[in-house]
C-alpha cells in the first residue's frame, strides 16, 4: 500500500523488538509465563464455555500471543505450509465424493469464495519476501522428487533450500517411506541460509514461544515493515491500543479511537484494516457497536464471531528404548512431514469426519515439557517417575498432529458479559466443544501416528487424554469468515466487511477452513492479497 | 508479613522432597532448589500467593486430620498418601480453587523448579536436566549435535552462558564486526516486566 503511495498509520499496542536477548532460550519466561505478552494479551485471556447454556469460566491456559511490531510471528514455531486446493473447496469436494450426508451433522463448513489458484501468487510473494525454506513437490503441475507430492501447483521453487533434518527426522522419514507414505522436509519461515542481508538459523531449539537470537525467522518487522517505513508512507505508533472503530451513517469507517499513555486520540482514515488476530479483531468489532452498527461491525446478520474452528493440537509419543534421539535442540520446523493423512489425500468413506492433519516428526523438546511426557501408566511424581525419566528421558520421540476442526455456527467468540480487562473493557468469551467428528478424527489419525512411530522402532506409543485444547490458541480460525453470502459470512471475497466496505480484516479469522497445517503463511498471503485489492479498488473503498 | 512464612517455607520444602524424593537417581527437590523456586513464585506473584497461602494451610490441616501430624512431620509414605489424596481431589478443606487444581498448579511449579533454567533459582547443579537427559542450551547446533545415538558430549550450559558462548563463537568466526555486536548484547538477570520471575540465587551459572 505504501508502494502505491497510500499513507498508512500503524497502531501497535506493544513496542518494537529492542534487540535484547530477554526472550531467547527461556522456557520459563516464554512457554510458562509468556512474559512477552505481559503488556496486553496476558490481561485478556478469553473465558471458555462448552455451549450457550453454560457460564464461561477462565481457562487454565496461557495466552499464546504477544504485542510487538511484527506480531506473534516473532515467537512462532514458523512452520510455513500452504493449504491444498482441496481446502478451498472443502464443502463441494466432500459432497461430490461422499455425498451430503458425509458432512458432520450441524456443521457449517463452506467453500472459500475463491480457489487456490487465486492465492498462489501471494503465497509466492510472501515466501520470497521472508525467505521461506523448503523444497517444491509440485512445480507448475509437475511432481518434483524430494518435495511434498500432495501440494498444489507452485509457480516457483522456494527461495531457500529446506532446513537441515535432524537424525530423528531422517529416521522417521525412512520409516515413512517403508510404510509407503510420502515424507518431506517441512517448509519453514526460518532462513536456512543468509538471505537479503538477514541471518540464517543455527538450530538452537527455542523457536516456539521464544525470540530468535539470530533474527533468522522470516518476520515482517525485518522484511516489509522497514521498507515501508523507509518510503515515508508508513507511520508506526507504538504503545497505542485501539479501542474502537468509528463509523458514519452509511456504515463506513471514519477512523479509529486509540489510547496512548492514558490519553484518547482519534485517527481519521479513508479505510481501516483490522489486523489484531482472531480474538482482538472480534472484540474490537463488537466493542465498536454504535447506532450504525447496533450489534457491532459486521454483525448485522449475527455472523460476527461465529463459525469458529481450531486445531486439535495433539502430540503422539513413542518410546525408542535405549536410543538417544537427541531431540532437545533444533527447531520444530526441521521435520519429516507427511501429508498422506491431511485434506482428502485418503478415502474418508465411513470415517465420520472430513479433513485430517499434517503429521510432523519434530524436535525442539524443551526440558520442562520433556518431563511432562510420561505415558499414562507411569506416575507423574515420586521415585518411580524419576526412575522412568532417568531411563527413558532421551528416548522419547514426538509427532505433532494439528487435526482440522470444522466450523459450527454455535462455536463462537463474543464478549463475556462480566469479565473485564484491567481497563474495564469486556474480554472475549469462547463457546466451543468437541463434536463426534473430532473424536473420530482423533482416534483414526492418532492411530496412524502410532503406526508411523512403531515403524521407526517405537516399542510403546501413547497419546494425551485430551482431544486438543479448546481455550486460547494460536491456530484459531473463522469468527470473521470470508464468503459471498452475507447471511453466512462477515467479510466478502476481498476481505472487506459486508456492511462496512472500507473496513478490511486480516488473519486466520478470515479463513473458512483451516486445513491440518499451520496458519501463518496463508494468513500472510491473504493479507497481501487484501492490500492489493484495497489499492485496486481505492476510489470505491475511500469513497 | 513476608510470604511465604517460615512455616509455609518449611512445608514447601517437605512437599518438594515428597514429589521429588532423594534416591539412587539423584537429589531430592530441596537439594535441587525446587522449594526455593516455588517460594519465589509465592513471594513474587500475587495471584499465586492467593492460591498457595490458603491451600498450604488446608494441606497441613488435612494432614493433621487424616494422618495425625503436620505434613512435614510425616514420613515419606505418609506424605505421599496425603499428596495422592489431594491430587485425586479426595482431600477436604479450603484448597483454592479445589484440591485437584491446586495440586496441578503445584505440580506445574515443581516441574518448572526442577527442570527450568537455573537462572530462575531451581535446577541447582542441573539436577533436573541430568535426570531427564537434557543436554543443556546450545544455540549453535551442528548436524553431529543432532545425530541419533552419536552426539558428542558437551558441558551442561544454561541460557545465559549459552548465549555468551554462541556470541563468542560467532565473533571468532567473523571477527571484529560481530564482536562489537556481542558487546552490546544485553543479557538481563530477570525481566523487569515480570511479576513472577525470581532473581537468580547466584548470577553465575555453573
Amino acid at each position: 500500500m505504501t508502494q502505491a503511495g497510500l499513507k498508512v498509520v500503524a497502531l501497535e499496542a506493544g513496542g518494537r523488538h529492542d534487540g535484547d536477548s530477554r526472550y531467547v532460550a527461556d522456557e520459563i519466561g516464554n512457554d510458562v509465563r509468556n512474559e512477552w505478552g505481559m503488556s496486553k494479551t496476558n490481561l485478556e485471556v478469553p473465558t471458555l464455555r462448552g455451549s450457550e447454556d453454560d457460564t464461561a469460566a477462565p481457562p487454565f491456559a496461557r495466552m499464546p500471543m504477544i504485542n510487538v511490531v511484527g506480531g506473534s510471528a516473532l515467537h512462532s514455531t514458523s512452520v510455513y505450509y500452504r493449504l491444498f486446493p482441496w481446502h478451498f473447496r472443502e464443502r463441494t469436494e466432500t459432497i461430490e465424493r461422499y455425498g451430503k450426508d458425509h458432512l458432520p451433522e450441524g456443521s457449517s463448513v463452506q467453500d472459500w469464495p475463491f480457489g487456490y489458484d487465486e492465492l498462489e501468487p501471494f503465497y509466492t510473494k510472501v515466501e520470497e519476501l521472508l525467505g521461506v525454506s523448503g523444497k517444491a513437490g509440485n512445480l507448475n503441475g509437475e511432481i518434483v522428487p524430494g518435495g511434498n507430492p500432495f501440494e498444489g501447483p507452485r509457480s516457483k521453487e522456494y527461495p531457500l533450500p529446506p532446513l537441515r533434518q535432524t537424525g530423528f527426522a531422517e529416521m522417521m522419514g525412512r520409516a515413512a517411506t517403508d510404510l509407503g507414505l510420502h515424507p518431506y522436509t517441512g517448509a519453514a519461515g526460518i532462513r536456512s541460509q543468509p538471505y537479503k542481508g538477514l541471518n540464517e538459523c543455527t538450530y538452537c531449539g527455542f523457536c516456539s514461544f521464544g525470540d530468535c537470537w539470530r533474527g533468522a525467522k522470516g518476520v515482517t518487522s525485518l522484511s516489509g515493515i522497514p521498507e515501508a517505513e523507509a518510503s515515508g508512507n508508513l507511520d508506526v505508533r507504538l504503545q497505542s491500543r485501539v479501542v474502537s472503530v468509528e463509523t458514519r451513517a452509511d456504515g463506513r469507517a471514519t477512523g479509529v479511537t486509540y489510547v496512548r499513555e492514558g490519553k484518547e486520540y482519534f485517527q481519521p482514515a479513508s479505510a481501516v484494516i483490522l489486523s489484531t488476530f482472531t480474538y482482538e479483531n472480534v472484540r474490537l468489532m463488537m466493542l465498536s457497536k454504535n447506532e450504525h452498527h447496533p450489534g457491532g461491525i459486521g454483525n448485522s446478520r449475527d455472523q460476527l464471531g461465529r463459525n469458529l474452528h481450531l486445531h486439535n493440537l495433539v502430540i503422539v509419543r513413542g518410546l525408542f528404548e535405549g536410543q538417544e534421539l537427541n531431540n532437545n535442540g533444533g527447531t520444530a520446523a526441521q521435520t519429516s512431514t507427511i501429508d498422506d493423512w491431511d485434506g482428502d489425500n485418503f478415502d474418508h468413506s465411513g470415517l465420520g469426519f472430513i479433513g485430517g492433519t499434517s503429521m510432523t516428526a519434530v524436535v525442539e523438546t524443551k526440558p520442562i515439557s520433556l518431563a511432562r511426557v510420561v505415558p499414562g501408566h507411569v506416575p507423574r511424581w515420586g521415585s518411580e517417575w524419576k526412575s522412568y525419566l532417568k531411563e527413558n528421558g532421551r528416548s522419547i520421540g514426538e509427532l505433532i498432529l494439528q487435526i482440522e476442526q470444522i466450523p459450527y455456527t454455535e462455536h463462537r467468540v463474543d464478549l463475556d458479559p462480566t469479565a473485564k480487562d484491567p481497563y474495564g473493557m469486556p474480554i472475549n468469551r469462547t463457546t466451543t466443544r468437541h463434536r463426534e467428528s473430532d473424536y473420530k478424527a482423533f482416534d483414526f489419525l492418532t492411530e496412524k501416528g502410532r503406526d508411523w512411530l512403531k515403524a521407526a522402532g517405537a516399542s510403546e506409543t501413547w497419546v494425551p487424554e485430551m482431544y486438543g485444547m479448546l481455550s486460547v490458541q494460536p491456530h484459531c480460525y473463522g469468527a470473521t469468515r470470508m464468503g459471498e453470502d452475507p447471511a453466512e459470512s462477515v467479510i466478502d471475497a476481498s476481505a472487506r466487511v459486508h456492511d462496512a466496505p472500507n473496513i478490511a480484516v486480516l488473519g486466520s479469522c478470515t479463513m473458512p477452513t483451516a486445513g491440518g497445517r499451520n496458519p501463518t503463511l496463508t494468513a500472510q498471503a491473504l493479507a497481501w492479497r487484501t492490500a492489493e485489492k484495497l489499492v485496486e479498488d481505492w476510489d470505491e473503498v475511500a469513497g | 508479613m513476608s510470604s511465604p512464612t517460615p512455616d509455609h517455607a518449611r512445608l514447601i520444602t517437605a512437599i518438594v522432597d515428597t514429589l521429588v524424593p532423594a534416591d539412587d537417581n539423584g537429589p531430592g527437590g530441596s537439594e535441587a532448589g525446587v522449594d526455593a523456586y516455588i517460594s519465589g513464585v509465592v513471594r513474587d506473584n500475587e495471584a499465586m500467593r492467593g492460591i498457595y497461602e490458603p491451600s498450604l494451610d488446608a494441606l497441613d490441616a488435612y494432614a493433621t486430620s487424616s494422618a495425625g501430624a503436620k505434613f512435614a512431620d510425616l514420613d515419606l509414605e505418609g506424605r505421599t498418601k496425603v499428596l495422592k489424596a489431594i491430587e485425586a481431589g479426595e482431600a477436604e478443606g479450603g484448597f483454592i480453587p479445589d484440591p485437584a487444581t491446586f495440586f496441578a498448579i503445584l505440580h506445574h511449579n515443581m516441574l518448572e523448579g526442577f527442570f527450568g533454567d537455573p537462572q530462575y533459582g531451581g535446577n541447582v547443579d542441573f539436577a533436573g536436566w541430568k535426570l531427564v537427559g537434557y543436554r543443556g542450551v546450545k544455540l549453535i547446533q551442528t548436524a553431529a549435535d543432532q545425530a541419533v545415538n552419536a552426539a558428542p558430549d558437551r558441558p551442561l550450559t544454561g541460557r545465559r552462558e549459552a548465549l555468551e558462548v554462541a556470541l563468542a563463537e560467532l565473533a571468532k568466526e567473523s571477527g571484529e564486526a560481530v564482536a562489537a555486536k556481542s558487546a552490546s548484547a544485553k543479557i538481563p538477570v530477570t525481566s523487569s516486566s515480570s511479576a513472577s520471575a525470581r532473581p537468580p540465587a547466584s548470577p553465575s551459572v555453573r
